[in-house]
């Protein structure tokens, strides 16, 4: 297989694999989007509820029923009712009863409240304490007797479930709620591949007052980009030389504790970082500010170099907890890459040959190790363009992380299926890009 | 049948003398690593904490962590108690002063009157004065005999910072009362006749069951607590007595405000100097002998003896706490550490078994089928794996935690979490062993065990998964990190129960309150230390799995 065939195949691959990532994102966001937002309907509701006063309402029916006798029954089952409060019966006793017939009423305790006897042809109201008392009926047998029921039914919840139901209806048509999965799932899709994003369900303060997604985003990015990036640089560039360092002296101290602090730096949580530093240099020490995003005060943007410096100021503390945390990962990274550049065989000629050790490291050492390395490199920046979820939220910084968690929390599905798209693409290219590397380095691959 | 039983006997202690032997090589070679080593340490200091943990915290409190009602009787927010090591003021840590002396109230009674009187009974002759004092008495009987009794507490105040609440505990009240409160100061400023409020024993069992049921441990569970924290009545008397006279009234009328509206406790002003800089609360702290007479009156028929009386305790819950202090509900941080190492250990523990499990098997099998040529199978496989490999984990896990709280109304526990990660958490362990699989399969026994006719099941289970035996517990060791620091993650957005005490949960409740390092360093250490000992571990035998990685 030719390297051409090979990469047009890659490429096909990463098409194939972008779509699928696609579809499921879309699917789970589309069916998660819709009870999302039942329950932000229902919400929502619970809050205007809170404003205003409901007042029960109270409705009363009255219904025409049949009693067979003899009857020993709770009056609820009795009277086939099932919800409501039954205020009173009204029974019409029937001529063709033979006998003067016997109405008891006890409570579900036993206790007997009301006795009482009536002849054929009469009628008696009798009120009713509770739906699960006990209502016998003795004397005749196998005549019908009309009871004429009243009950009161509580249709406050009614009430509420029309205005929830009002609620829901309101947004199923302003989102498009109302069209089967499938087809949400197949609109969603198309519209994520033709990049056609358009405008946010929602406001967002942080990221100006537009509302196109594409707008928000490149926002976003630039402010991510102006603080990750720019500590993933700083990062490489540190991780560079102490990792070359380490490699040079290798099986020195320097070296071996290398691979300590870069295991160690690599746990610690990012965003509890920062909030000691936080705690430590801006709370107590004062010499930062505590919030790192804030309005630019006009006399500072008048020149480039106090604006420079209030950025500095202002982006110290995310900038050392980003760098602390990464640059370790990245010198031991570059160490292991060096060390197995040491051993080969040109390098060994190299010093064999009584080069200059300077020169050997130069000439020789930094041009082989440089592809593996600037591919490393341009992973680490081009990852950081998505910034940290959780980091961003503690530094307050209202780049790539808190647009993507405010739009997940609010269901911001045009926004959500933005970045997932982006980040999915970033991923499935940097898969691509490697492949394509592997392949180039090491001809086997290509076979495999 | 015998002899063959007794064969696959001996063939079962031989391989198991080679598994003891092959384990001793193992640790002999482990034992190089520095690393492995300090993992390992680290791994057991974590394990004994969990253990720990089941000793050291009280089983009521491990049944309910969040809302347990002991935490009504401790400081909130306050540093740990070893902080009065390293600071010059000391803090008061958490007291209970018995009660000293107990008398019947009608004597207290006739002594009241006669200090109120104290100016009109000196002018007095001797036997008038008598005749009145005795009058004072009558008039006391007639009213509080069998009504009441006063309990009398002293306590020699040393410490610097008091704290925020005083309370009075109640045990075994039988009647209605209501209760005063006499402070008599070291300085001679004595504030007395403080009406606290009213007390009803079915208080304890009803309004206050939560308060009772936890208090149990502490003191009973008859125990009704006032908390002097917030009292009006006594805020208004030590502005009256103690404020106004020095301070002014401007600065009375402005923590008469802060009073009111539970912005300021009163309870440090018991303890302060009469200086004008009490106005604004920042009086020093008036170091000395005080005696605080609780007084409880009979509320309408029923009468209190020595039999029915009410035990009572005055309780200083301070101004620092136990090992490492306490959150903003009063709660143990020490106790939360301790159960948090339990869960951050189940969860790496069920995550990571079942991720390298799953991600094992399945890397195994792909690397299997394209070895024995059907290569579709493996190039599905493989797709399925790269699409899982390319979305973002963190929002989804995010969508997955809304989707458990409003579909479900059920809170991310442990258990959640775990699945939740593992959607995601084996495709990389099944890269690796699929890779290390496909090179099983190009091995020349694998071929001659085709030849001899050997199944795929069997060349699978018995030829290709041992062999990936040993990079397993690698995998397993340097997955868990990362499990831990998610779980810590999704906590710290707040998306699990609140009532799982996780260090990422305690990191979370601690952000808005900064200012308590001994509240937000803790978890963040033991996620560090957890994560750190895990991949050190996994290092050392991922060094030993894959010599190529050993540097020299």
């Amino acid at each position: 297989m030719g390297y051409g065939r090979y990469v047009v195949v890659r490429f096909l691959n990463a098409l194939l694999v972008l779509f699928i990532a696609i579809l499921i994102s879309v699917s789970i966001f589309s069916v998660l989007e819709r009870v999302q937002y039942e329950a932000q309907a229902r919400n929502e509701l619970m809050m205007t509820l809170r404003g205003m006063k409901i007042t029960p309402e109270y409705r009363t029916y009255t219904l025409n029923k049949t009693l067979e006798t003899p009857l020993n029954d709770t009056v609820k089952n009795a009277l086939g009712i099932k919800g409501g409060k039954i205020k009173s019966i009204t029974v019409n006793i029937t001529n063709d009863c033979s006998d003067t017939i016997t109405i008891t009423l006890r409570k579900v305790t036993g206790q007997v409240y009301k006795k009482i006897s009536v002849d054929p042809g009469k009628s008696i109201t009798l009120n009713i304490g509770s739906p699960t008392d006990r209502i016998e009926i003795t004397g005749a047998t196998g005549c019908t007797i009309g009871a004429n029921v009243k009950y009161v039914e509580d249709v406050t919840q009614q009430k509420l479930n029309r205005i929830m139901d009002q609620k829901w209806q309101q947004l199923v048509k302003k989102y498009g709620l109302d069209q089967p999965l499938y087809v949400r799932i197949a609109n969603w899709t198309i519209r994520t591949l033709t990049l056609d994003f358009g405008e946010a369900r929602q406001a967002y303060p942080a990221y100006g007052k537009t509302k196109n997604v594409r707008s928000m985003i490149l926002l976003a990015i630039g402010r991510t980009a102006l603080l990750f990036t720019t500590a993933e640089i700083i990062a490489v560039a540190i991780g560079l030389i102490l990792g070359l360092y380490a490699a040079y002296r290798r099986g020195g101290i320097f070296d071996r504790s290398l691979s300590v602090f870069a295991l160690t730096t690599n746990s610690i949580p990012m965003y509890w970082l920062g909030m000691i530093l936080i705690l430590l240099f801006a709370y107590t020490l004062g010499w930062f500010p505590p919030r790192s995003w804030e309005a630019i005060p006009e006399d500072v943007k008048a020149s480039p170099l106090s604006l420079f410096i209030w950025y500095l100021h202002h982006m110290a503390l995310p900038l050392f907890t980003i760098v602390f945390v990464a640059f370790g990962s990245l010198a031991w990274y570059t160490r292991n890459i060096a060390l197995s550049t040491f051993q080969e065989d040109f390098i060994m000629v190299a010093w064999a040959k009584g080069l200059p050790s300077k020169r050997v490291l130069m000439k020789h050492v930094l041009r082989a190790i440089s592809p593996p390395i600037v591919t490393m490199s341009t992973f680490a920046i081009v990852f950081s363009f998505f910034g940290a979820i959780i980091s961003e939220v503690v530094f307050q910084w209202p780049g790539m992380g808190r647009l993507y968690y405010s739009a997940l929390s609010n269901t911001d599905t045009p926004v959500v299926m933005a970045v997932t798209y982006l980040s999915i693409m970033v991923a499935v290219f940097t898969k691509f890009v490697l492949d394509l590397i592997y392949g180039f380095l090491d001809p086997r691959v290509k076979t495999a | 049948m015998y002899a063959e039983r007794k064969v696959v006997k001996t063939g079962f202690k031989e391989s198991l003398k080679y598994k003891l032997l092959g384990l001793k090589a193992f640790w002999d070679e482990y034992k190089r690593f520095k690393i492995g080593i300090a993992g390992l340490l680290l791994l057991l200091f974590i394990i004994g904490m969990a253990i720990s943990a089941n000793i050291i915290v009280p089983a009521d409190v491990r049944t309910s962590w969040a809302d347990n009602p002991r935490w009504v009787y401790n400081p909130k927010l306050v540093p740990p108690a070893w902080i009065n090591l390293f600071s010059s003021k000391k803090y008061l840590t958490p007291t209970n002063v018995e009660v000293e002396d107990i008398t019947e109230y009608w004597h207290t009674c006739v002594e009241k009157q006669i200090i109120q009187n104290k100016e009109y009974l000196q002018k007095l002759p001797e036997e008038r004065r008598k005749l009145i004092i005795d009058k004072f008495e009558e008039i006391c009987k007639k009213y509080y005999k069998d009504k009441g009794y006063s309990y009398i507490f002293t306590y020699d105040l040393k410490a610097d910072i008091v704290g925020d609440d005083m309370m009075i505990i109640f045990r075994n009240l039988n009647h209605n009362i209501t209760v005063k409160l006499d402070i008599y100061r070291p300085d001679g400023i004595n504030i007395t006749d403080v009406e606290l409020g009213d007390l009803s024993p079915t208080l304890s069992v009803n309004a206050t069951r939560n308060v009772t049921a936890g208090g149990a441990v502490l003191f009973g569970l008859t125990a009704i607590p006032i908390k002097l924290q917030f009292n009006q009545p006594l805020g208004e008397a030590i502005l009256k007595k103690l404020v106004k006279p020095v301070a002014g009234e401007n600065a009375s009328l402005s923590l008469e405000n802060k009073f009111s509206i539970k912005a300021l406790s009163v309870v440090p002003f018991i303890f302060m100097k009469a200086t004008p800089a009490i106005g604004n609360a920042t009086a020093p702290t008036l170091k000395g002998t005080y005696t605080f007479v609780v007084s409880v009156i009979v509320k309408g028929n029923g009468t209190m003896t020595e039999e029915n009386r009410p035990e009572i305790t005055i309780r200083f819950p301070g101004a620092a706490y136990g090992l490492l202090g306490t959150d903003s509900r009063g709660r143990d941080n020490l106790y939360t550490i301790l159960l948090g190492s339990q869960l951050a250990l189940l969860l790496g523990f069920t995550y990571s078994v079942a991720a390298v499990i799953i991600g094992v098997i399945y890397g195994a099998t792909s690397g299997f089928m394209r070895g024995s040529g059907r290569m579709w199978v493996d190039e599905a496989m493989q797709r399925v794996n790269e699409v899982l490999y390319a979305l973002p984990v963190l929002p989804f896990l995010i969508m997955f935690s809304y989707y458990l709280r409003v579909v479900y109304k059920v809170q991310p526990n442990i258990f959640h979490i775990a699945a939740m990660l593992l959607i995601f958490g084996w495709t990389g362990v099944a890269i690796v062993t699929r890779s290390m699989a496909l090179s099983i399969m190009g091995q020349p026994y694998i071929e001659a065990a085709v030849a001899v006719g050997a199944s795929g099941k069997r060349i699978l289970f018995r030829y290709v998964l041992p062999q990936l035996v040993p990079y397993t517990f690698a995998a397993m060791a340097l997955s868990i990190p990362g499990a831990i620091l998610m779980e810590a993650g999704l906590s710290f957005l707040g998306l699990t129960d609140p009532n799982m005490p996780s260090w990422g949960r305690m990191i979370y409740e601690a952000q808005n309150a900064l200012k308590a390092w001994w509240w937000i360093l803790p978890p963040g250490l033991m996620i560090t230390l957890t994560a750190v000992a895990f991949a050190f571990i996994g290092t050392a035998l991922d060094t030993i799995v894959n010599p190529k990685l050993r540097g020299r």
